[in-house]
């Protein structure tokens, strides 16, 4: 249980949809005593009386029947923040919220987009139905409930799921919000022509229909496991079908409301510039009563993370910047003598090392590193695994990192339910290293660089442009050149590394033997892992990021195991959760032991804010940093 | 040179004395004997030699490794055994500078001589020639004139530098690249100083003289008019090397210059400027030096526009 789920009840105690006893029994199962609920009432107390205005709600007040089971470990916490937790009367009042992205947001649709970005800037506009709190337990947005089986919404064979809509609810241009726009939103993100980043996430369902406009049933194809993914977080946001109807498929490049955003969210539209800003104010009219607190919120793009959190930490420009890797100890000189606070929070992603299976330098028909080409080193295992023991891991977490980062041995560490039971501990051994290399045909040459049959172990080791990376790059490569590896670097402006993947300088062309970034888990692995997968879609390697599919697919270091392939498709269809959670497990460590990507370091997500910015409520399974941004508030 | 004597005539002889004051001058030693009394002239030769002998020499006799990694002493202030301090690895700040030195200087010369020779010639051309010729090159002077810089400099940059740095290795790939862009893009303001002074030029009486004694276009131009319209190239040449070496920062800033692990002033300016408050002297020594060499060369043109500038050389 998290504190927000308290404020949400106190939220719907105020609006009038929760009667005085019913708020007092959610309070006490969700764990909290007697004297804090009085508080809590007290506080709720003033505003209840003059708000007249309460809908009658035919589900009666949503809550989370998981919420209770968790909340006996979070309960005190959770009762100190609710004490404290902000109630606001009105809506509005709060003045301009000032957002710092230092990678602009470029195409706010959040099914065609290019990135994380792009989804945060989405996420102001557009919102799913549910979204999963810190404990991954599903909280309603746009539903009014979550689907149980004991309330009906869930099929017993796992085979549909039926959502009801939360009633009431106004796209920004006035149009009520209905189960045909959710229908609709699958079939935009479902038809292969609108090539939509999101579908992926779609691929088990067999059709979404609107059983009556606040009722929408999900029929999946065959017994889904994980049923969370189709309009649950950052990939599953409802666009409106009055406004995006005529652009599905081919079209989809070409709406005009996919540089303005139009959604059911806390804040419209004002302005975009791609890369640059993004200008909200507030919707007078959204669904959660009183909220959100600031009237405008403008975020800008662009710069560096350092400059980023110079800007939040020293002069104080900004309220909120989002992901700064910046090495912590000089993140920590910047907040002396400021008002602003380092947001650590765990993190589900890993600093990870990406294998290039392809050849970099043989271009094939107009395309570099492509399939039909063999990276001469990369494919042997034995290689790959002597580079791992070549990555000082320890030195990047503890010199680099800081608090910002752990040591992590598995890519997918958190949740810790997926580590194997006995886990290999990721070495650092350089000499050992050289061994496995000579061992594997790689001897050192008379020039101290490493050959085999003519062909140098030379590579390009590439990542974006941002000094902790270039740190992490030297030390890497100061071990490598020791063993007699010839190693070239290389950095990449963020933007287009992580930008369109049509440029050749983006990270999915991999034009480089050995790339360095991150990414994470979802709390469900099954789409995390499947970047390891080579058919997803049914036609052979359709999964391989290559030309063929603009580069689109997440499998980028070009891995063929059909061996994984098979324990990927299992886990998909299994429906008994601890057999599913085996085959994770089993996944997890053949990616151990095969080394296709091995993790650096795990990352905690680091954000920093104006010290009186509460409410953000950070989280990794949180579909962006701003999923709460109808709850943000200003101490003052 | 030797001097010309001739004691059996009597005007010669008392010819002599004057003649040993004045008859071997000629115009460079003129102009150098200018330069030497342009104080801050001299002032910036010493200071640019001394640069360029730092960093030719100096990795010699200062032969600490430039990426010795040591992150137990990493941002650590100057002291004996690391006398610009350390960075953020615990790589020592002066190997480091002394090496970017290296290629910074030569990015800034090779970029400036290029300009320095096509804007030349392409002014000199139009200046002397006029008519069709000179309409077709200003024409062109203007369209590279208003081309923006750095997104041409991105644009060629994507599109050679894979292929370069598979014909000459990666260093020596975009140390061409970035020169010849560099230059490439910076000569049109050489050129049109070098048109006008022509234009001007042309019309002497002293450039009639040599035409009618029949001196070729070539000599014209090469012999009697290019001298009298070196002192604007000088300067502009000297100012170009001082963008050179700033435009090569700002790429190393966008991550499109040198590998980011060869150091050069830019790089280990910009690798320094997120620690400006807790280690300002990482960004002061390449700073400092980034300073000196185009306040040098600066100092050096003045004082070169001075020596050459023939209205100026009364004494």
């Amino acid at each position: 249980m998290s504190d927000w789920t308290v404020a949400e009840l106190a939220e719907q105690f105020k609006a009038g949809r929760l009667s005085r006893r019913q708020f007092i029994a959610r309070m006490f199962a969700a764990g909290l005593t007697l004297p804090v609920i009085a508080s809590v009432l007290a506080a709720c107390g003033s505003s209840n009386s003059g708000n007249n205005k309460a809908k009658t709600n035919t589900g009666g007040a949503a809550t989370q029947p998981a919420a209770a089971g968790s909340a006996t470990a979070a309960g005190s916490a959770a009762a100190g923040a609710a004490a404290s937790a902000f109630n606001p009367t009105k809506r509005g009042g709060g003045g301009t919220l000032k957002l710092l992205w230092w990678q602009g947001p470029t195409l706010p649709n959040p099914h065609i987009n290019n990135g994380t970005k792009d989804f945060d800037a989405s996420r102001i506009f557009y919102e799913p139905l549910a979204e999963f709190d810190v404990d991954g337990n599903l909280v309603p947005v746009l539903a009014a409930e979550i689907p149980t089986v004991d309330n009906g919404g869930l099929a017993k064979d796992g085979t549909s799921v039926t959502w009801k809509l939360k009633p009431g609810v106004t796209w920004h241009d006035g149009q009520p919000f209905t189960a045909d726009d959710v229908a609709f939103t699958f079939q935009y993100v479902n038809d292969p022509a609108t090539a939509a980043g999101t579908a992926g996430q779609y691929v088990t369902v067999q059709s979404v229909d609107a059983v009556d406009p606040q009722t929408v049933k999900v029929t999946f194809k065959s017994p889904v496991p994980f049923w969370q993914t189709a309009f649950v977080g950052a990939n599953g946001m409802i666009i409106p079908k009055h406004i995006f109807g005529p652009y599905i498929g081919k079209e989809s490049r070409n709406a005009p409301n996919n540089l303005k955003p139009l959604g059911t969210g806390p804040y419209k539209y004002v302005d975009f510039r791609p890369g640059d800003s993004l200008e909200a104010e507030i919707n007078p009219n959204y669904h959660v009563a009183n909220r959100p607190f600031f009237d405008h919120v403008s975020l800008k793009g662009g710069g560096d993370a350092p400059s980023a959190a110079r800007a939040v930490l020293q002069t104080g420009d900004y309220d909120y910047a989002w992901n700064i890797q910046v090495a912590y100890d000089e993140l920590q000189g910047y907040q002396k003598g400021g008002t602003g606070a380092i947001v650590i929070f765990p993190g589900s992603s890993a600093e990870s090392m990406y294998f290039n299976f392809t050849d970099p330098n043989k271009e094939v028909g107009g395309e570099v590193s492509s399939l039909q080409t063999k990276h001469p080193f990369f494919t042997d295992v034995k290689v790959r695994q002597a580079f791992n023991l070549m990555f000082d891991r320890k030195t990047v977490v503890d010199q680099l990192y800081g608090k910002e980062g752990q040591i992590v041995n598995y890519l997918v560490y958190n949740p810790s339910k997926y580590l194997p039971a006995t886990q290999t501990q990721l070495a650092f051994d350089p000499t050992k290293a050289g061994q496995m290399l000579d061992d594997a045909g790689w001897k050192k040459g008379s020039d101290g660089i490493r050959a085999n049959n003519g062909v140098k172990m030379k590579i390009v080791f590439a990542t974006s442009v941002n000094s902790l990376r270039q740190n992490e790059q030297a030390i890497i490569k100061k071990t490598l050149e020791s063993q007699g590896i010839q190693v070239e670097l290389k950095s990449v402006d963020a933007n287009i590394f992580f930008g369109d993947a049509s440029n050749p300088d983006n990270l999915a062309q991999m034009h480089f033997d050995l790339g360095m970034w991150t990414n994470g888990t979802a709390i469900d692995p099954q789409n995390y892992l499947r970047a390891f997968v080579s058919q997803t879609h049914g036609q052979a390697n359709d999964n391989i990021s290559q030309k063929s599919n603009n580069w689109l697919g997440t499998n980028v270091t070009r891995y063929l195991n059909p061996a994984f392939d098979q324990i990927w498709q299992q886990a998909a269809t299994e429906l008994d959760p601890i057999k599913r959670a085996d085959l994770f497990k089993k996944m997890n460590q053949m990616i151990a032991d095969d080394a296709p990507k091995l993790p650096l370091a795990g990352r905690n997500g680091v954000s920093v804010a104006k010290g009186n910015l509460q409410g953000m409520d950070l989280q990794p399974w949180a579909s962006s940093d701003l999923y709460r941004l109808a709850y943000w508030y200003r101490k003052s | 040179m030797a001097v010309r004597t001739s004691p059996t005539t009597e005007l010669a002889a008392r010819a002599e004395p004057v003649l040993r004051g004045r008859a071997h001058r000629t115009l460079w030693g003129d102009a150098f004997r200018q330069f030497r009394r342009h104080r801050m002239a001299m002032f910036g030769l010493v200071v640019f030699s001394l640069l360029v002998l730092a960093t030719l020499i100096g990795p010699a006799i200062y032969p600490r490794p430039i990426n010795d990694i040591d992150l137990a002493h990493k941002l650590q202030s100057p002291s004996l055994s690391h006398p610009f301090g350390t960075d953020d690895l615990g790589q020592d700040i002066l190997a480091r500078v002394l090496f970017g030195g290296r290629v910074s200087i030569a990015v800034g010369l090779a970029a400036m001589l290029i300009s320095v020779m096509i804007g030349t010639l392409l002014g000199a051309l139009a200046g002397f020639f006029g008519g069709f010729v000179d309409m077709v090159i200003m024409r062109l002077t203007e369209v590279m004139l208003s081309l923006p810089q750095l997104p041409l400099l991105l644009l060629v940059i994507y599109l050679f530098r894979d292929k370069l740095r598979h014909a000459v290795g990666p260093e020596m790939g975009i140390f061409l690249l970035i020169v010849v862009i560099i230059g490439g893009l910076a000569w049109m303001r050489v050129a049109r100083l070098v048109r006008a002074s022509f234009l001007s030029i042309r019309e002497q009486e002293y450039i009639v003289a040599a035409r009618s004694v029949g001196a070729g276009s070539g000599r014209l131009m090469l012999v009697h008019m290019l001298p009298n319209a070196l002192s604007p190239v000088i300067v502009a040449a000297s100012l170009g090397v001082a963008s050179a070496i700033l435009t090569e920062s700002a790429l190393s800033f966008l991550g499109l210059g040198f590998p980011p692990d060869l150091p050069t002033w830019g790089r280990i300016l910009y690798d320094a400027k997120d620690r400006l408050d807790s280690a300002p002297y990482w960004a002061l020594a390449p700073g400092i030096c980034i300073f000196l060499a185009i306040l040098s060369i600066n100092f050096i043109g003045d004082g070169l526009r001075d020596a050459l500038d023939p209205r100026r050389s009364s004494q």
